[in-house]
């Protein structure tokens, strides 16, 4: 009786089993990077908001500091998003006819609230700390981009914890004087600056799990 | 020590000591544990399979979105800190100073008050866990008329009376209070011809009665523990229950550390315990003598005999009383241990103090006045006050005097605030039938219970901490109550809705309890920031009470009940259920009684010796039968119960709307009666053949007889100050030693003023959002407690010695659970702490076998999907809300420490000893758990390490566990040592 198979069908099988773990490897890496890639960590997206709030105009044209309306930044773990109430504070003078406004005035004077699209959204699990990060040096661009360039707010992190991890264990490089915190185009003078500030406020930033995840 | 005497040496249960424990409950996880509750294990595979194959699915989802709610306007607070708040928690009628946590205007986390003599920074079981019933989504919603839901302002139209019209046939029953806001408001209604009654299932009215029958006059006794050497404990659970009980054990534990070098001339109390069933103070107790309720007054007789025979120069009134005495019954027993007591009492003159639980009868109230008196503590350890209020210490007859003016017809309108009478009063004055002939019976209450049935119009009360109000202490201090949210569900406070009657319409809290103070104190708007910002008003003790000391029982007649022998009842304030107002909170629900360790319900305890008289079993269901009432009670045997009584505690076999208590243990107060509130004799138990199952909680995780809770006496000690020095070595490893983070945090625990109360249990739930399993949960092991309270019992089953050691994740720096997770979930940190890291957990449960503590809890279940809206709000949003599948263990209270770190960092001010506390150190009564860095050779903890009664746990396994235990050491009494 002749073989059922020819000689070559053994050649056939060795390269199905190779191309099934190939696809099985290759289907788990592309998970993995799919994982790390920006479509899935959402970095870079424009993000529609309900009122068309624009940052360049806010920051450049007006120089209001990022701390006048996310003032919880130095104190909290939260940065804030300003209440209506604090919008109200220049556009009773300002734009008070605006229809463009029509939504924080609304807001201000029923109290009830804006519901803002979240840009930077961390897992539950993660404890993130402004006052942490900003009273000690890090700035607000390092995580946050030049949102005074943004018309619409988007993600300039991919808040893995990769990208996380890679500034806790060398801290340096993204240190700047205390009143460079907000400025959006400071650039350091070199590592030696970075290290000088490291050493001068002792900063030795937590890497181990209980650090972010408690 | 043979190996045999060892393990008779340290039990946890009767059958361990009989060493026949069933080896299913004894296993970790025990057959069944993993299986749900209605689906069998075969759906659940398939449910488990398809779960798994949505969630692979979601997981290949993006991150979800989110939303950012701003505020509309800005309130005063910076989101994302959170702060606290001094308020005021009355229970009994006494208030208790606290200190509110709160996150964005929801309260979260209950401390003690340090500046509140009541509490001294301390807070206890019902503190904690009085932030649960908050949130409770069973509390009454809404005002209803008959069956319709109405509202406030019709009740206030039905209620409301003119300002000058006549309040005859207005009857207003309420718990005791000594808010001078609302005693004022009760005067001025009583002044216009209402009645006010008072009932209270836990009355002190014994104790009020006892001390007027001695000096001649109503006052408070206060006890002063840190001046006393001797204390005498007479059926009196003062270190864990009554007014200022926080304070009592605060001063007993100050007076009973041991120095490290074991010198026994620093003056460690003693304590000497007389009780029917063990309690908290008398598992801590240096000699306890178990006796009957009503033999009680015999010892009392005797220890009086013996003190004013030891007496050099007795007192004038002692020839009075002496007579009497003589009528008093001998029992060989209690003869010697009165005499060993008197010798000691006698021995520490001015230094020795006697107190009497509320359930005695006031003629031993009396007879511990007399003995105080004899030994020269009043004005010493004893100081005798005003009452803080007339409306406190309530007696019984108060009531059955209202029942007997609504037969004769008098009483048009009732009004019940609080309490829960229909279930609460005794069970042959019928409060629930007789009350119905009232017209109109209205009743504030915080849920639909079993009192709400008879009241046409029902009206919801605010939780304290809704209310705006004031209360008084012990002492007298007087704090305010202030709110730290709006009322969840429409509650109004007793003020608000008795206020009505003053016919000035509806008025808010705050106004009245401002009106009230502007009138009775000038200036009182510049002290009331102050008072509120502190939590207490200062120079409000009440002032002491002076008596003639001639005239000292004059008015006492000594009369000793006859002898009965029959089986006797005794009735116990339930440790967690109270007097049944906490009937309904989950985490008391759970929590393991101190010495029994039952959760979700009460039973029918007995001595060993009486249970193989009547030859009944652990979980036999018997009909106690006494006086023409019964009841069908499950029994428990527990070692150390007097012979010849029985136990029931109240508050539990609730019948009313609250959906976790019904059904849970069995009515005590169906047996109650006016005649007998806390002793009853000839009882009958009638085995009915039934069985009960009981959710222990003490076999759960055997410790395989090996030597953890140690103790000694202090002579041993003194003999050899280094006899635990062997367990607290460091072991030597081949490892290089990694040099770590600047802190190195470690915590110590006191066994020896750890009292096992429990308060460290309910701070931990709460504080670590740990869920409840639910009785099948316990039953199968399921519990979740981070930190539980091993109790192990040393001796002979009748009489034995009582240890309590809490037990959490230790932190061992070689950690066995850390070499077996496969998945990197537990690891360590720089600072020392064996981390649980819940999102790489997959729950293989590995970690948890080879942790040789046992501490290790898993999820079986999601406990907290599906939470009611108001639960979430309890939740710690510092904290993980675990979810199903994953291991979780105590943490140190990590989120305490980096929140310490943080704010270090971002204030640029260094970390201090003391400053980073866990939540059951900051709620242990008796400081007993310290926390803080071994890094610093000088904090607290260090020093407490160095302590020669310091020792490891299993510290022949080399886990060098970061929590090390201080060795228990007693005190005996050299004329009781056998």
């Amino acid at each position: 009786m002749p073989a059922l198979f020819s000689p070559a069908s053994n050649s056939l099988v060795r390269l199905a089993l190779a191309l099934a773990v190939l696809a099985g490897g290759g289907g788990l890496l592309f998970l993995l990077g799919w994982a790390r890639s920006p479509y899935a960590s959402g970095q870079d997206e424009l993000i529609e908001q309900p009122i068309l709030f624009d940052h360049r105009h806010h920051v450049r044209d007006d120089g209001i500091d990022c701390l006048y309306c996310h003032d919880g930044a130095r104190t909290s773990a939260y940065a804030g998003v300003p209440a209506a109430s604090l919008c109200m504070s220049c556009h009773n003078q300002v734009w008070n006819g605006s229809a463009l406004l029509e939504p924080v005035r609304r807001s201000a004077f029923s109290n009830e609230p804006i519901r803002w699209e979240r840009v930077n959204r961390l897992p539950d699990f993660v404890y993130f700390n402004h006052s942490a990060h900003v009273t000690r040096g890090v700035g607000c661009v390092t995580c946050h981009g030049r949102v005074d360039e943004m018309a619409k707010v988007f993600a300039a992190a991919p808040l893995t914890m990769q990208w996380c991890l890679d500034c806790h264990r060398n801290p340096s490089p993204s240190l700047r004087p205390q009143d460079r915190i907000t400025d959006m185009e400071w650039t350091s003078t070199g590592t030696a600056l970075g290290n000088a500030l490291r050493e001068e406020r002792r900063i030795n930033p937590p890497t181990e799990c209980s650090g972010c995840h408690r | 020590m043979s190996e045999e005497q060892r393990r008779r040496d340290r039990w946890r249960s009767l059958e361990e000591l009989a060493g026949a424990v069933d080896p299913d409950a004894a296993m970790e996880f025990a057959p069944g544990v993993d299986e749900p509750p209605v689906v069998g294990r075969r759906d659940l595979g398939k449910l488990l399979g398809a779960s798994l194959m949505l969630a692979g699915a979601a997981a290949c989802t993006r991150a979800p979105k989110g939303r950012i709610v701003a505020y509309g306007r800005q309130p005063e607070q910076n989101p994302g800190v959170a702060r606290t708040y001094a308020t005021t928690m009355t229970l009994g009628g006494y208030g208790t100073g606290l200190l509110v946590e709160e996150h964005e205007g929801r309260p979260t986390k209950l401390e003690g008050n340090e500046e509140h003599p009541a509490s001294l920074g301390a807070s206890g079981v019902f503190e904690q866990a009085s932030l649960l019933s908050l949130y409770d989504p069973n509390r009454l919603r809404g005002v209803q008329h008959g069956t319709s839901a109405s509202s406030f302002q019709a009740f206030a139209r039905a209620l409301a009376r003119p300002s000058d019209a006549s309040l005859e046939g207005i009857h207003v029953l309420l718990e005791p209070t000594a808010s001078p806001e609302l005693d004022g408001l009760l005067a001025s209604l009583e002044r216009r011809g209402a009645v006010v009654h008072v009932y209270e299932p836990l009355s002190r009215a014994n104790a009020f009665r006892g001390l007027e029958m001695a000096i001649g006059r109503r006052a408070e006794p206060l006890y002063e523990l840190e001046n006393a050497d001797i204390v005498v404990a007479l059926d009196s659970d003062l270190l864990a229950g009554g007014p200022f009980h926080l304070r009592h054990a605060r001063k007993f534990a100050e007076r009973r550390r041991v120095p490290s070098d074991g010198r026994s001339d620093v003056g460690m109390n003693r304590l000497y315990a007389v009780e029917p069933a063990l309690t908290v103070t008398g598992s801590v107790a240096d000699h306890r003598l178990r006796s009957r309720r009503s033999d009680i007054i015999h010892v009392a007789a005797a220890v009086l005999r013996e003190t004013l025979a030891l007496l050099s120069s007795p007192p004038a009134w002692a020839l009075r009383v002496l007579p009497s005495l003589a009528s008093a019954r001998e029992a060989p027993d209690a003869t010697r241990w009165a005499l060993a007591v008197a010798r000691d009492l006698v021995g520490h003159r001015g230094r020795a103090l006697v107190a009497v639980g509320d359930a005695q009868p006031p003629r031993v109230h009396a007879l511990g006045h007399l003995i105080n008196a004899a030994v020269g503590a009043i004005g010493g350890p004893v100081r005798y006050v005003e009452p803080a209020s007339r409306r406190l210490g309530a007696h019984t007859g108060d009531l059955a005097s209202l029942l007997a003016e609504v037969d004769r017809g008098k009483v048009d309108t009732l009004v019940i605030v609080g309490g829960n009478p229909s279930y609460t009063a005794p069970a042959d004055l019928e409060f629930a039938r007789r009350v119905g002939t009232v017209r109109e019976r209205m009743y504030v209450t915080e849920y639909a219970n079993e009192t709400s049935r008879i009241a046409r119009w029902l009206v919801p009360a605010a939780h304290y901490l809704e209310s705006w109000g004031d209360a008084r202490a012990k002492d007298g201090t007087i704090s305010f109550v202030q709110p730290m949210i709006e009322p969840l569900y429409g509650g109004k406070t007793s003020s608000e809705v008795l206020s009505l009657l003053q016919g000035e319409g509806a008025t808010g809290g705050r106004e009245l309890l401002l009106r009230h103070w502007r009138a009775a104190r000038d200036g009182f708007d510049d002290l009331f920031p102050e008072a509120l910002k502190r939590g207490v008003l200062g120079e409000s003790a009440s002032d002491e009470v002076s008596f003639d000391e001639h005239k000292f029982a004059s008015s006492l007649d000594l009369v000793f009940p006859s002898d009965d022998r029959r089986l006797e009842l005794a009735f116990q304030p339930d440790a967690h259920a109270r007097d049944g107002a906490f009937a309904n909170n989950a985490w008391l629900l759970e929590l393991p009684d101190p010495i029994t360790k039952l959760t979700w319900g009460n039973a029918a305890c007995l001595s060993t010796m009486t249970a193989r008289r009547l030859a009944l079993r652990t979980e036999d269901i018997v009909d106690v039968r006494v006086g023409g009432l019964s009841l069908k009670a499950p029994v428990l045997i527990v070692p150390g119960h007097a012979d010849d009584c029985v136990t029931l505690s109240l508050g539990f076999g609730r019948e009313g709307d609250e959906e976790l208590a019904r059904g849970v243990g069995v009515n005590a107060y169906a047996l109650r009666t006016q005649a007998a509130p806390w002793a009853a004799h000839g009882v009958d138990l009638v085995p009915t053949g039934e069985r009960a199952s009981f959710a222990i909680t003490q076999e759960h995780s055997a410790m395989e007889d090996r030597p953890i809770a140690l103790a000694a006496t202090i002579d041993e000690l003194v003999r050899d100050p280094r006899r635990f020095a062997d367990r607290n070595r460091v072991t030597p490893t081949l490892y290089q030693v990694k040099p770590g983070a600047t802190q190195q945090w470690a915590m110590t625990i006191d066994l020896n003023i750890c009292t096992g109360c429990s308060a460290c249990v309910v701070a931990c739930q709460a504080e670590n959002n740990v869920p409840v399993v639910g009785k099948e949960g316990v039953l199968k092991g399921r519990a979740m407690h981070w930190l539980r309270i091993d109790r192990y019992f040393e001796g002979s089953a009748d009489a034995p010695a009582v240890h309590h050691q809490p037990m959490a994740c230790q932190h061992c720096e070689k950690a066995p659970c850390e070499y077996v997770c496969p998945v990197g979930a537990t690891v360590h940190s720089d600072d020392g702490l064996n981390e649980m890291v819940y999102n790489r957990c997959v729950g293989t449960r590995f970690c948890s076998n080879n942790c040789p503590y046992k501490v290790r809890r898993f999820n079986w279940f999601d406990y907290n999907r599906d939470k009611p809206e108001t639960l979430r709000m309890a939740m710690n949003p510092d904290v993980t809300v675990r979810a199903r599948g994953v291991m979780e263990k105590c943490t140190y209270c990590v989120q305490r420490i980096r929140e310490t770190e943080i704010r270090s960092h971002t204030h640029g001010v260094p970390i201090r000893d003391g400053d980073v506390r866990t939540a059951c150190e900051q709620a242990c009564p008796t400081r007993a758990i310290t926390f803080g860095s071994i890094a610093d050779p000088t904090s607290r903890v260090s020093s407490l390490r160095r302590d020669s009664r310091a020792y490891a746990v299993l510290h022949e396994l080399g886990t060098e566990p970061r929590t090390r235990y201080l060795a228990r050491i007693r005190n005996p009494s050299p004329d009781l040592l056998p």
